[in-house]
């Protein structure tokens, strides 16, 4: 397969599990820029395991510049994701010696006007200390680190 | 994607510094990836003789463009012992689709 090496600018779209965005939005104070400003208003979908939960928990411990708001209606950017959680097994706890679950966890912020993903990051723990709690604030920490940049 | 597999991408993508804009909305985007992703997790037996406990990762992608239906990239990764499980197959994704976008 050749692949086409002329292209200048690529936009993606992945396909399954993406959350649909309106066609109609009102227009919102937000910037298209890119950046998320700060105090923007985010809105926190449903993500399994109820990890959007420990999130805004997270988004509030770690003191993230940004407003968490209930409704979508009212968000500027909304933020998705996965997570996955793995319970220490018998076999890890006497073979490895290891009592803490393994964490996985991915986000992306979208621009809810534009439709543009912002920004994103996934995180992975092997031995998670304090579980999903682990994982949602290191989401938190590296969200208030790209807007304070 | 399974498991939401797209967000591992995504992140990857941004961690590799690939020159896209990713689009959350289809009808907003030129490109479109798709693809599978299956995580196989230890078992005490790979703990027990291969004294490992990381998954064993498996995702395939494709990128198709959108206006003429022709699939343009396609991508098959298998990480047996993942260190960083899902996050890295994502980010081999990522890596590879950089390799065809051409600032």
């Amino acid at each position: 397969m050749r692949y086409s090496r002329t292209l200048v600018s690529l936009f993606v779209l992945l396909l399954v599990g993406v959350a649909q965005i309106g066609g109609a939005e009102e227009t919102r104070g937000a910037a298209a820029s890119g950046k998320i400003p700060k105090g923007a208003k985010v809105y926190v979908a449903p993500i399994s395991d109820g990890f959007d939960t420990y999130l805004k928990a997270a988004l509030s411990d770690k003191k993230v510049p940004v407003e968490v708001v209930e409704s979508r209606e009212k968000a500027d950017y909304q933020i998705d994701g996965a997570s996955d959680s793995q319970k220490a097994s018998t076999a890890k706890k006497v073979i490895m010696g290891d009592w803490h679950s393994r964490e996985e966890a991915s986000i992306r912020v979208s621009n809810i006007q534009s439709g543009e993903v912002v920004w994103s990051y996934s995180v992975h723990k092997e031995a998670s200390a304090h579980g999903k709690k682990s994982t949602a604030e290191a989401c938190a920490k590296h969200l208030k680190d790209a807007i304070a940049e | 994607m399974l498991g939401g597999f797209e967000n591992y991408i995504i992140a990857g993508l941004r961690n590799k510094k690939a020159p896209l804009t990713v689009m959350a909305d289809r009808s907003k985007a030129e490109y479109e990836i798709s693809g599978v992703s299956e995580t196989d997790k230890a078992g005490w037996a790979k703990m027990l003789f291969m004294g490992s406990q990381n998954s064993n990762e498996q995702a395939s992608i494709k990128i198709a463009d959108l206006r003429s239906g022709a699939v343009i990239f396609g991508y098959s990764v298998h990480k047996t012992d993942s260190v960083r499980g899902r996050q890295s197959a994502g980010e081999a994704c990522a890596k590879h689709i950089k390799q065809i976008v051409v600032d």
